[in-house]
């Protein structure tokens, strides 16, 4: 997996750069809760998809704000001050993932050995079809996070390949393989 | 002129389906795909299916935590204003010895209020749902010098997806010789670290007032460290804001630490 690079540092553009960007940017504390209110569920959303644990996605979402505050200095207006935080948001979600590899990697092998037959066989409260956002916590890893990036987030396969280190193939093939896990799942 | 048609038959259109939703198949295999769904109601239903699912994923709303997020945020900037490996000056500057005679003072009245309504909250909850463990104490130190600045914490285990199987944490105290005074500051902070930890996994399982009022409680105690860390930094000579830090540090163990043993629904 390799992380995603942040946007480089270009010339900005006071005219259009959000004014709470920019006081944050010098340090002001205030200007970045409001820009923390404006953007919290977007992060948090992203957070949770990725990473079924709500408990941890709010624990990632307090971590993606506390470096943004750290590299707020980076931003230059490239991008949208959201869409910058929303590469960051994948950036920490994806290293999170690395760093507690190896205490999960035996769970993740066995979770990405479930095929059609694993995510049907979920347990599901009887009289209680599932629902999507469900259906997307039960995936496979591999399959969830290509799925949630995607088709919920609406990145490119070739976007993300390069954040998750594989080819657009292999982001193409998981894509399809969580398509037609979650139909199982719905469907049932 | 005459033209080719492609024909599929359900195994062909199950190879090529996952191009022709991502637009990559060419013309002819995005008619022959078009046309096999039209005529036959399993594929045609599969393919329906799957573009469903691509909408309704799109349109998925916003989620929002289960808590206002900011405090802790708040906190961990705080935190950070004064990095822990930061130059210290020793240029003479006014002491301002009451910034953390205040935080203390302060700290005092909220860490006294915190554990009366923790303790009261924990004797009046619901009981937890496992065998409550019991805190293990260890002899008074030997030595009058002696200090308590550690403690060994038995970390409970638990998948992520089991927080709610989690007992109250066993908790140790532990000797420190009086030689390690001087290092009391990282081990503390070891200490903060490892406590968080079983807090965090516990979290599920304590009333989310009771996290409120604890992580209220936390902000403070970390705004007097920091003003005890800022004030030393201008005074590094100072036994009495070295104390004042070192009681902070040592408000945020004891709060951590009656947290990890609090029963669960508390």
């Amino acid at each position: 997996m390799t992380a995603v690079a942040l946007p480089e540092p270009v010339l900005t553009d006071p005219t259009t750069t959000d004014p709470d960007v920019t006081l944050a940017a010098s340090g002001d504390r205030r200007a970045f809760e409001r820009l923390y209110h404006a953007h919290v569920n977007r992060v948090f959303s992203l957070c949770a998809r990725m990473v079924p644990d709500r408990v941890r996605a709010e624990e990632l979402t307090q971590d993606v704000f506390v470096r943004a505050w750290e590299k707020l200095h980076l931003f230059r207006g490239e991008s949208a001050f959201g869409t910058w935080l929303h590469r960051l948001t994948v950036n920490v979600v994806l290293n999170d993932r690395k760093t507690e590899g190896r205490q999960r990697s035996r769970f993740e092998d066995d979770e990405e050995g479930d095929g059609v037959e694993g995510l049907a066989a979920r347990p599901v409260s009887p009289g209680d079809r599932m629902d999507l956002e469900k259906a997307i916590a039960a995936l496979p890893k591999g399959a969830r996070r290509v799925f949630t990036l995607h088709d919920v987030e609406g990145y490119k396969h070739e976007e993300i390949a390069e954040m998750l280190g594989v080819t657009s193939g292999a982001t193409k093939a998981q894509l399809h393989r969580a398509r037609m896990l979650l139909r199982e799942a719905l469907t049932r | 002129m005459t033209t080719s048609t492609m024909i599929l038959d359900c195994d062909g259109f199950a190879s090529v389906l996952a191009d022709y939703l991502e637009g990559d198949a060419t013309p002819a295999v995005r008619t022959a795909v078009e046309t096999h769904a039209a005529s036959c109601a399993a594929c045609g239903q599969l393919l329906d299916d799957l573009n469903g699912i691509r909408v309704d994923a799109a349109a998925l709303p916003s989620l929002e935590p289960s808590r206002d997020l900011w405090a802790g945020i708040a906190s961990r900037l705080e935190a950070r204003v004064l990095p822990l490996d930061a130059k210290r000056t020793i240029a003479p500057v006014r002491r301002r010895w009451y910034v953390p005679a205040a935080a203390a003072a302060a700290l005092v009245v909220v860490t006294a209020g915190v554990t009366h309504y923790l303790t009261r909250a924990s004797l009046s909850g619901p009981a937890a749902p496992g065998p409550v463990v019991a805190v293990a104490k260890a002899p008074l130190p030997a030595e009058p010098n002696a200090r308590i600045v550690s403690t060994q914490v038995e970390q409970p285990t638990a998948s992520p997806g089991s927080v709610s199987r989690v007992a109250p944490a066993k908790v140790t105290p532990v000797r420190f010789a009086s030689a390690a005074a001087e290092a009391g500051e990282p081990v503390l902070e070891n200490e903060i670290s490892a406590l968080r930890k079983i807090v965090r996994v516990r979290r599920a399982q304590l009333d989310p007032r009771t996290i409120a009022v604890l992580e209220q409680s936390i902000a403070v105690i970390d705004s007097a460290i920091v003003q005890s860390r800022a004030a030393l930094a201008r005074d590094p000579a100072s036994a009495f804001l070295a104390t004042q830090l070192n009681r902070s540090l040592e408000k945020k163990v004891d709060l951590l630490r009656t947290a990890a043993q609090l029963p669960a629904g508390t």
